[in-house]
């Protein structure tokens, strides 16, 4: 029984706590910040609610949701010449009308807009699921597919960013050059028999007897394609004249092909060419941003609709770049991004797993739950992110829910989601924090010290120390029998000391209001002790709530509960900007600079305190910052 | 089989020639090794994560090895005033210890169980026990989430090997100088998924070594050794990856790239030179890669990544292996999960889950006796073994996890395997620490009182089996390998918290630089 809470304190008491994700200092706490998105609200409403319902300071529609906003726009005929308003505008003028509370002072300030795009100050190898998209792009379904292809591919090795940025290894592999070497050596074979694959991969003149000139065409496409730019008159002599060189028929394209298919533009992503120079930093040219706009959008080289867009020049402007991003936002690589980002922000890359002595005591099935709670979190997601375009504050307090088995509407207390009905509201279970599979836990009892410092790192962007583990035991040899206390009285009884209140100040009140839910998520009245043979000996009152919380500067004093603790956390501007900086972590592979990339965070931490968490990913992709590289041809190693 | 048939035609040129390869001198370009020389030794590690509690790897007064030590006191010879060692083959017949399962007991001979191994730390060293840098830097991380590199700023030990000009000519393929391997039985815990424990030092700072994951890579980085005389493109072959090497030559003489970027592009552009000397060399069966079975399972292809890298150490292509072995996700879907609900369990209320899980750890020793086994089944130029020309290290991510429910620095679970050339003396039990008494045979099942000496010696005793000297691995004259506190009076003060701690033994040698550079005792015979 005890096994749990000695966990619990081994994982989760921390020697040190940095200052972590503070407020930005060169703010200070008393200073007036203007609140740009509030502004924007205030502006919509005047301009198109106010003739019907009063100036904004007395509106009638005060604290009205987006939700009941378009449904008036829906359902009142004298509404429907709004229906044009875009989500973000109707989201920005419920938030204004919200007269949001919280925290006030922004996280982020820009501080000199010449900084921007600096942060961007090295050549970054392509990540696995950008070379396999790639590649795939390149080679088409049916080469792709091929076992060999694949074989080889499978040898690359995993680098998704699943704890921060520190998880990205710059430099490529040891065995990525031989991968790429089979991968061009079996895909140019493949070429080489089909003439059906060299016209659709290559060029259709590839099907009938080689000339110079179809060899050229090759180069001039399917080259301008691995390298994702325009080839040269030079480099297209150059690869004819390398075709010559190997020989020239079959097999002088078949070394051309296997030449291209290992390309520096597949190993890493060169941005060299720009020539406008300005504060340190070079412009880069159209095809260059083309390719940040599809890889950061979509992990992929960019489509013939981006090219084209940078052969017109297009790229230079930022509305035809936001247009781009938002465009390829839907498609499916993109959606699997938009996944993989969600699995990073919350670190749900595995199932949970859960005590069957718990689940058995409720009567709950255990088969396939871990899984089944996943699933729930991912739908959870993706209703918030695409069906509801909703915003951060709908990912914190939204009452969705997607329960499809038994056992799962049975913890969130609905039912069982349809093809009729699919989306239940689970009255209790608020936003992502209350998803089970983010409450669960494998031991008997739950951890508020996880939960809180989970909260405090993962939605705050805090920092915490290390576990001093010899004073963990010793404190915990010296309490006895820890289950003849509740979680509450053990956790304040364990972490009492000045020492140890160093930190946990900033957790045990973030974990304690989530009391109210068992190891699996579900509602619960007491705090159930188990005997090894499953019965309850023993149980405590719980008592969920909590005064000074200290998420940020300025924000509630107290809890009650958990859901408003969610409720404050969709109102920080703290968890916005923390959930902004997740965003910039994931789709740029690369942590904050606290002063170049201040403009870009402040943008998207704004965003994030109203706007639909699309625009935050929309945002971070599109801004001034993608037209720009540091240039460090000054720089000595 | 897996492998498309051009790759085959290049490796099996020799049908079944699965053993005793022979290797000819001139066949072995790149490593330095003279006429008259013996074969050189090889390095080989193993590191797993999570690891287990003392009771699963030495046995408890009811089991294993220690039951049998008290049973019959007589077996258990004091070798030096703080050094014990017993015959594993004086001990009963079965299984050594739980986590020690039939394959490797059957070794017993050819093995050692080391015990008292400590990775050191100070009052304000972190306390946490986790790191990838624990068993093959001896040195924590610097990061709080234990992943990032060691605090001492120095490559893993098998980097240090891999980089030096005492174990590979200078011209030596880079990719071949490290075989960093990762059967793809991974877990979802978290960064393992990519986890090795190498450390390398690039450009840009200390960087953690990418696993190969699949057989075929690690095939397909001795294939160039030999080429295929049969494919019609070979000639040509050399020829476009000259061309390939230049496009990122080109790349790299940008000058807006900044000097980590161009050596970034020249580390790569050293793996398109071993590629394409594969083609320009004339070696074609130089090096008889064995034929493969199937690859269809994790133990399968663990078998086939063993016999590509035992030949590939007859040969010369690398002499330098690190092996992370993990949890299968087939069976244990959640070994991190797992892991915390029984690993940390101090009233032991779900033994047998716990030994179930230890199961797993179990498969890591019969991984280990496969390679051991088959590496004695090689017979190196002079007559001799693989195993015996080879140094083998299994370590597991941190020391032992005690009953009550922490993980620990002290008492890393070590086992040894190889001669390295006559070095290192195999068959026995050693136990560092400092013990007053058999009663204290049993160790931590609870707060630890017991120190052992530093892992750092261990580490230094593989780097000295490799001709290495501390000129190759210290950065501080004198410093050692590793971490050290800034005095052994820190190091017995941060012990405080525990209380009745006990000093490590023979401290003040073992800090000395004379300490710090020693190899273990008896175990190291060179």
């Amino acid at each position: 029984m005890k096994q749990l809470f000695k966990l619990i304190i081994v994982t989760a008491l921390f020697q040190s706590c940095s200052p972590g994700f503070m407020l930005d200092d060169s703010l200070s706490l008393s200073s007036s910040v203007v609140d740009f998105n509030f502004q924007k609200g205030q502006s919509l409403y005047a301009e198109k609610c106010a003739s019907c319902h009063n100036s904004f300071s007395s509106s009638t529609k005060k604290q009205r949701s987006e939700d009941q906003l378009s449904y008036a726009i829906a359902n009142q005929p004298q509404m429907l010449f709004l229906s044009s308003l875009s989500k973000d505008d109707r989201l920005l003028i419920t938030y204004a009308l919200s007269e949001p509370q919280g925290g006030k002072t922004p996280i982020y300030q820009c501080k000199d807009p010449l900084t921007r795009g600096l942060s961007s100050d090295r050549i970054r190898r392509l990540t696995k699921s950008e070379l396999l998209n790639t590649i795939h792009d390149l080679l088409g379904d049916t080469l792709y597919a091929d076992p060999t292809i694949q074989l080889k591919l499978n040898g690359l090795p995993s680098d998704q960013i699943r704890s921060g940025p520190g998880d990205f290894i710059e430099s490529p592999s040891s065995s990525l050059a031989a991968v790429l070497f089979d991968v061009s050596l079996k895909a140019s074979e493949l070429l080489s028999a089909s003439a059906t694959s060299r016209s659709s991969v290559l060029d259709p003149c590839t099907a009938s007897t080689l000339t110079d000139t179809c060899v050229r065409t090759v180069a001039q496409k399917f080259g301008s394609r691995v390298y994702r730019r325009p080839i040269s008159t030079a480099e297209a002599d150059e690869s004819v004249a390398f075709y010559q060189a190997m020989g020239g028929g079959a097999e002088g394209l078949q070394l051309l092909a296997i030449r291209l298919l290992q390309s520096p533009s597949l190993v890493f992503h060169v941005e060299a060419a720009g020539t406008t120079v300005k504060n340190g930093r070079f412009r880069l040219t159209d095809y260059e941003i083309a390719s940040r706009i599809s890889y950061q959008t979509a992990n992929t080289m960019p489509d013939s609709l981006l090219m084209d867009a940078a052969s017109r020049g297009d790229l230079q402007n930022l509305e035809s770049v936001r247009s781009h991003v938002k465009r390829l936002l839907t498609s499916q690589k993109s959606k699997e991004k938009v996944g993989d980002f969600f699995r990073y922000y919350s670190k749900l890359h595995s199932e949970p797993v859960l005590s069957t002595k718990v689940l058995n005591t409720a009567s709950i099935d255990p088969a396939g739950l871990g899984q089944a709670m996943q699933a729930e979190t991912f739908d959870f997601v993706n209703y918030v992110f695409w069906e509801k375009e909703g915003n951060f504050r709908d990912l914190m307090t939204s009452k969705a829910s997607f329960p499809r088995t038994p056992a799962m509407a049975s913890i969130l207390g609905t039912s069982i989601v349809t093809p009729q009905a699919p989306v239940s509201e689970a009255p209790n279970h608020l936003g992502l924090l209350h998803r089970p599979a983010l409450l669960s836990n494998a031991g008997e009892r739950t951890s508020p010290i996880i939960r809180g410092a989970h909260i405090r790192m993962m939605y705050l962007c805090d920092e915490l120390g290390a576990v001093p583990a010899e004073a963990v035991a010793a404190r915990e040899a010296e309490l006895g029998d820890l289950n003849a206390y509740s979680n509450r009285e053990k956790t304040t009884l364990l972490t009492q000391s000045p020492s140890c209140m160093g930190c946990h100040s900033q957790i045990n009140n973030l974990g304690f209001p989530f009391e109210g839910f068992s190891p699996f998520g579900g509602l619960r009245q007491t705090e159930p002790i188990f005997a090894a043979d499953g019965t309850i000996v023993r149980q405590f009152p719980i008592d969920p709530k909590v005064t000074d919380p200290r998420i940020e500067a300025g924000g509630p004093t107290q809890f009650n509960n958990s859901s408003e603790l969610v409720q404050a956390l969709a109102l920080s501007k703290k968890a916005q900007a923390c959930f902004a900086k997740k965003v910039f972590e994931f789709y740029k592979t690369k942590a904050v600079q606290a002063t170049n990339d201040s403009c870009l965070m402040s943008e998207t931490s704004n965003d994030a305190s109203a706007l639909s968490l699309q625009t935050v990913i929309v945002d971070s992709i599109a801004n001034e910052d993608i037209f720009w590289r540091k240039d460090t041809t000054a720089e000595t190693p | 089989m897996k492998y498309n048939p051009l790759s085959r035609r290049m490796f099996l040129q020799s049908a079944g020639s699965v053993l005793a390869i022979p290797v000819l001198e001139s066949l072995l370009p790149s490593v330095a090794q003279g006429q008259a020389a013996p074969p050189p030794v090889r390095y080989i590690q193993f590191i797993n994560p999570y690891s287990v509690t003392p009771q699963a790897i030495y046995g408890d007064t009811n089991s294993g090895i220690i039951a049998a030590l008290k049973a019959n006191p007589g077996l258990l010879q004091t070798v030096s005033p703080n050094v014990r060692r017993a015959a594993l083959s004086g001990l009963p017949a079965g299984d050594l210890a739980f986590t020690l399962g039939p394959e490797i007991s059957a070794l017993r001979n050819k093995i050692s169980i080391l015990r008292g191994l400590d990775v050191l730390k100070s009052a304000n060293d972190r306390g946490f026990a986790h790191g990838f840098a624990l068993p093959t830097c001896a040195a924590g991380p610097v990061n709080d989430d234990q992943t990032g590199p060691p605090t001492t700023g120095q490559p893993s030990l098998d980097c240090i090997m891999a980089d030096s000009l005492k174990v590979y000519a200078a011209n030596h393929a880079n990719n071949r100088r490290l075989v960093n391997l990762g059967p793809p039985g991974r877990d979802l815990y978290n960064v393992y998924e990519k986890a090795s424990f190498s450390w390398k030092k690039t450009a840009s700072g200390l960087e953690r070594v990418q696993l190969i994951q699949s057989t075929s890579p690690v095939f397909d980085l001795f294939r160039a050794q030999t080429g295929d005389p049969n494919s019609s493109l070979n000639g040509k072959l050399g020829l476009a990856m000259d061309q390939v090497h230049a496009d990122y030559a080109k790349v790299k003489s940008n000058p807006r790239l900044s000097k980590k970027d161009q050596n970034r592009l020249q580390d790569y552009m050293d793996l398109l030179t071993d590629i394409k000397n594969g083609f320009t060399n004339s070696g074609g069966g130089a090096c008889t890669l064995p034929a493969m079975g199937p690859d269809s399972t994790t133990e399968l292809q663990f078998e086939n990544q063993t016999r590509v890298l035992a030949a590939a150490m007859m040969c010369g292509l690398t002499r330098v292996a690190s092996i992370a072995l993990h949890f299968n996700i087939a069976t244990v879907p959640d070994a991190h999960g797992q892991h915390h609900t029984l690993q940390h369990d101090p009233n032991n209320s779900q033994w047998a889950n716990t030994l179930a899980f230890y199961n797993n750890v179990k498969l890591f020793s019969k991984r280990v006796a496969y390679l051991i086994n088959y590496f004695d089944g090689i017979t190196d130029k002079d007559g001799q073994s693989l195993l015996h020309h080879s140094a083998i290290y299994w370590a597991q991510e941190f020391g032992t996890v005690w009953w009550w429910g922490q993980h620990s620095r002290e008492d890393f679970p070590v086992v040894v395997a190889g001669g390295a050339g006559g070095k290192l003396r195999q068959g026995n039990y050693i136990d560092y620490r400092k013990l007053s008494g058999a009663s204290e045979l049993d160790g931590h099942n609870g707060v630890s009182t017991l120190r052992g000496i530093p892992l750092n010696n261990l580490l230094v005793t593989f780097m000295n089996c490799m001709g290495l000297t501390h000129a190759d691995y210290e950065t501080v004259s004198g410093a050692g390998y590793g971490y050290y506190p800034a005095s052994p009076e820190n190091l017995v003060a941060a012990a405080g918290s525990n209380s009745g701690q006990k000093a490590i033994p023979d401290e003040d040698y073992w800090f000395s630089t004379q300490g710090r550079r020693s190899p273990v005792p008896y175990l190291y015979t060179g």
